[in-house]
């Protein structure tokens, strides 16, 4: 008997991030004696990101899809979105370095989970089944738990991370009865198999196979917070540390839906009929509910997180026709998000004072003047999420509802479109507050009685604002700004190149 | 001696996880809803064997091996998570847990 031999090049990028996030424990255990300041375990957790990512572009060019075992894939679609999700982690690294030493003396570990639940992530969009599938949304998740409790000073952190947990696995058991209902129809839970088998079988009326959408469709629905299920995203947002909820809005969102798409697109394309109408009143509900919401919140954070909420519906959009052409469109749409909104949250990181971990939104009002340079990036995500071109954002939903309109779903589009006018509303409104508000209009109390009070007033708001000018802003936060300011003009200026990319991946993958 | 019939284990296995379902939503105590989650893992484990009876091949018990894996995985961060909650708060009850408002 011979052992089989194992393609060990298709996990070369997930292997290089979990030997990273070792080391990364290693050298935080052998110098924590010597040295409290751990400013080395960043520099190792980002050469790491590079080099998987250098490893994913390698395997980009070899051109030919590396199979692990029929269990993960390298292919174009896995990619492309290792490469979106190690770019996250860069940024969120990158983001921590200022942030998390000094809420925690446990930074290395800190970086360790991060590499892990990015190790995780990558799995999630190059699985080929099921079983692969569930295991990096475990993984994933138990990254995730900790970092958002990872305050533990703070009792918002704690009550964050044990909301996300229960919640995290709960759906999780509903995704793992999906798998197994699936395995019943279908007598496998390599996705390949499954595809072939149902469309062998189009009699897809059975009971099973309906039970074993919704049931899939609760599980993907709690992890990229599609509206019924989407309880825990603004507490778990709100009370994780920032440079967490940065990275776990972008990261997450793409992870789940790597493999949201592939396992709808891919395995399931033949029941199509039972599943696109529920996935397009889900799509409907959560950009809806979600946008609305979002007009209410006076905290930066939550406001940022139930908009998250109405991202993930416009995203849902375009799988809903379980097209390649809607799948490119959905990962053009992930690869603008991660720009716009981890920049929208690292400006939140810029603009907290210490041992705060929230914004009031009332903190914009005059940042233009303060702050220039921060106050342009912002507006830049701002109308970029709100989908005005020439950003990002714009064209992210451009393809995303062209690829729905084609295959009929007007009434969605319709709908979409609506939601873009209504969530104009509250993104606009800080781009307001930033250059049209002077700063010492928020500092008046209706109580004003006489001159001297005015004038002290108006020396308290002198006295804060140069307290804002003096006040600056960590060197890797500002990058990080830099960089999703600079990612989120560059793919809406200049997309042909990523559009280019994007469709030859997907297209190689789904047909 | 005759088999008993796979959609016998499978609609046990259903009201199990129903069972667990309705726990989670209804017991107000982390630890207990936590314990309905563990079940309705298990559930599943007992018509993933089931399904691999059937069918003859091993998918089905491989997943359920992974699947306690993870269930312990589980117990262990989420453990964690309840007693650094508890540190803050003297309680488990998620009706207290109301300082997020959501």
């Amino acid at each position: 008997m011979t052992l089989p031999s194992i393609n060990f090049l298709a996990v070369l990028p997930q292997t290089i991030v979990i030997a990273t996030a070792l080391l990364v424990l290693l050298v935080d255990a052998v110098t924590r004696s010597a040295q409290r300041d751990h400013q080395i375990l960043p520099w190792i957790s980002l050469l790491g990101l590079v080099a998987a990512a250098a490893a994913a572009i390698w395997l980009l060019r070899l051109g030919q899809p590396q199979l692990f075992q029929q269990m993960a894939v390298a292919d174009g679609y896995s990619l492309a979105f290792m490469l979106l999700i190690l770019a996250a982690g860069l940024l969120g690294v990158l983001l921590a370095q200022s942030v998390i030493p000094a809420i925690s003396p446990q930074a290395g570990a800190y970086y360790a989970l991060l590499l892990l639940g990015v190790a995780g992530m990558m799995f999630m969009g190059a699985a080929l089944d099921l079983l692969v599938v569930f295991l990096a949304l475990e993984i994933m998740s138990l990254a995730l738990y900790i970092l958002v409790g990872f305050n533990r000073e703070e009792r918002r952190s704690a009550e964050a991370a044990l909301k996300y947990f229960l919640l995290g696995a709960f759906s999780s058991g509903f995704f793992l009865f999906g798998v197994a209902l699936l395995y019943a129809v279908t007598g496998s839970t390599h996705l390949p198999t499954i595809a072939a088998a149902l469309a062998l079988s189009p009699a897809g009326s059975s009971l099973y196979l309906t039970a074993a959408l919704a049931l899939l469709i609760v599980g993907f629905g709690f992890k990229v917070a599609l509206v019924p299920f989407h309880m825990w995203t603004p507490d778990a947002y709100q009370g994780a540390p920032t440079p967490v909820t940065a990275f776990m809005s972008v990261a997450t969102k793409a992870a789940a839906f790597a493999a949201f798409l592939r396992v709808f697109a891919l395995a399931l394309p033949a029941a199509q009929p039972q599943w696109g109408m529920a996935l397009a009143v889900l799509a409907a509900f959560t950009m809806t509910l979600g946008n609305l919401a979002a007009l209410r919140q006076n905290s930066m954070k939550r406001m940022l997180a139930y908009s998250s909420i109405a991202h993930a519906g416009y995203a849902l959009v375009g799988l809903v026709p379980a097209s390649s052409q809607g799948v490119s469109g959905v990962l053009f749409y992930l690869l603008g998000y991660l720009f716009m909104n981890l920049g929208a949250f690292a400006v939140v990181v810029a603009l907290e004072r210490p041992g705060e971990n929230d914004v009031p939104s009332s903190r914009f009002v005059g940042l233009a003047e303060r702050q220039p340079a921060m106050a342009a990036a912002m507006a830049i995500f701002m109308f970029s999420l709100a989908g005005i071109p020439p950003f990002a954002g714009f064209l992210g939903k451009f393809f995303v509802f062209s690829a729905a309109i084609q295959a009929g779903w007007g009434w969605l589009v319709v709908i979409g479109v609506l939601n873009s006018v209504l969530s104009a509303f509250y993104y606009l409104t800080v781009i307001v507050q930033m250059y049209f508000r002077k700063a010492n209009e928020s500092h008046t109390s209706p109580v004003l009685d006489g001159k001297a009070k005015k004038s002290k007033v108006a020396v308290e708001a002198a006295a804060a604002s140069v307290a804002d000018i003096t006040e600056s802003v960590p060197l890797p936060v500002a990058v990080v700004v830099l960089l999703a300011a600079l990612g989120t003009a560059l793919v809406g200026l200049w997309p042909s190149p990523w559009t280019h990319w994007i469709t030859q991946a997907v297209s190689a993958v789904f047909g | 001696m005759s088999q008993v019939p796979t959609e016998y284990y499978l609609l046990l296995s259903a009201v199990i996880f129903v069972i667990g379902a309705a726990g989670v939503l209804a017991r107000r105590n982390a630890l207990i809803i936590f314990m309905c989650v563990e079940m309705m893992l298990n559930a599943v484990n007992l018509s993933l064997i089931a399904l691999s009876l059937q069918f003859g091949n091993l998918t089905g018990q491989i997943v359920v091996f992974f699947v306690m894996a993870v269930a312990a995985a589980e117990v262990a961060v989420g453990l964690a998570i309840v007693m650094a909650h508890v540190r803050h708060s003297d309680s488990i009850n998620v009706d207290e847990i109301n300082l997020l408002n959501g």
